[in-house]
């Protein structure tokens, strides 16, 4: 198997991150962690450095997607051909890295998304954030004909391609459905995985109910957005 | 029709807008780039004082009985522009701000490595 290159995005993830990364070596002991913390005030980095893993310290808080991004330039530029993305606060089970690389081997699809809604076992999200998830999958199958169930999971692996792609078209916040319409409409097979996630070992979720709503509105707009300009790109081709 | 009186204002205000407008650009306080739409906007304004006519009509030509009417409705009209060119700015410093702060984490943490290895 390729060397697989895993990114973790950190925002303050001090008391996950080091177990985390401990769990990531015993399933996969042969992966590199590269760990982007996004500019954490409660030691994320220094807890992350320790480990001995890469880290790429973001000096201003650019958001999850600034986070993801970087670590997936840094991926292309080093050349992985198997690029993992997983979050840092302990929901990832890291056994499913392996079975996720294995799948994008093959040839069975360039983007694999571990997904919570395939065999709905492990831990299921709150019922609003269910509906709101089911919602955006159903835009996304309408703009791009994916039929995607878990849209907003955030453990995600690719090939070299995919993270080239993703490198260079990644919204900044909230990012994760927008990539799956931009990979999808790019020609990037997509297939869903079952995955178990866990609920946060620690740490606050960084969507509050506040926040949802804005998830929302700011999520199916740029989605919209997003079909329109790929509709106007396809025309100026033509 | 303007008042005289009103229009002495007007012309007083734009006399002080051209005045500040000059002194910033030249202290480059602000860039010539970004002050081409203030320019411009001052520029509208010398035309209505000079010729009161184009308000008049302007405000005939889409159904306006006061042409003072019209004249607010252009300021706040001209002053959504400036908002709009404003967050474009924004939006675009924001992209290279991203990219900016992700391309030195990148090269900080090669930095790190090369460090380690020697």
């Amino acid at each position: 198997m390729d060397k697989i290159c895993v990114v973790i995005p950190t925002y303050n993830e001090s008391g996950s991150i080091g177990r985390v990364v401990g769990e990531i070596r015993q399933s996969c002991p042969g992966a590199d962690i590269v760990v982007v913390d996004d500019g954490s005030s409660d030691g994320t980095k220094q807890i992350t450095e320790a480990t001995g893993c890469t880290v790429i310290s973001l000096c201003a808080n650019l958001g999850i997607g600034g986070a993801v991004q970087a670590g997936l330039m840094y991926a292309v530029s080093k050349g992985y051909k198997l690029v993992v993305r997983m979050d840092g606060d302990g929901q990832h089970d890291p056994g499913y890295i392996s079975g996720l690389c294995g799948i994008i081997e093959d040839g069975g699809a360039d983007i694999a998304i571990g997904s919570r809604y395939v065999n709905h076992s492990g831990y299921q999200s709150t019922r609003t954030r269910r509906a709101g998830i089911r919602f955006l999958s159903f835009i996304i199958s309408r703009l791009c004909g994916a039929d995607i169930k878990d849209v907003t999971s955030g453990y995600w692996a690719m090939n070299g391609r995919a993270a080239e792609h993703l490198s260079e078209n990644y919204e900044q916040d909230y990012p994760e459905p927008e990539a799956i319409l931009s990979s999808v409409s790019a020609g990037y097979r997509i297939v869903e995985v079952p995955v178990e996630m866990r609920g946060r070992t620690s740490g606050k979720s960084t969507i509050d109910i506040k926040r949802s709503l804005y998830y929302m509105i700011k999520v199916t707009f740029s989605l919209l957005f997003a079909k329109l300009n790929l509709k106007g790109e396809r025309h100026a081709v033509r | 029709m303007l008042s005289v009186r009103f229009r002495l204002v007007l012309v007083m205000t734009v006399i002080i807008y051209f005045a500040l407008l000059y002194g910033l650009i030249r202290r480059k306080r602000l860039l010539l780039k970004y002050a081409l739409i203030w320019i411009g906007i001052g520029l509208v304004f010398t035309m209505l004082i000079a010729f009161p006519w184009i308000l008049v009509n302007g405000a005939h030509l889409i159904g306006i009985y006061l042409d003072i009417n019209f004249l607010f409705l252009l300021m706040i009209g001209l002053l959504m522009i400036i908002t709009m060119s404003l967050t474009i700015i924004v939006s675009r410093l924001n992209d290279t701000n991203k990219k900016l702060v992700q391309k030195t984490a990148i090269l900080e943490a090669e930095i790190e490595k090369l460090k380690g290895n020697m």
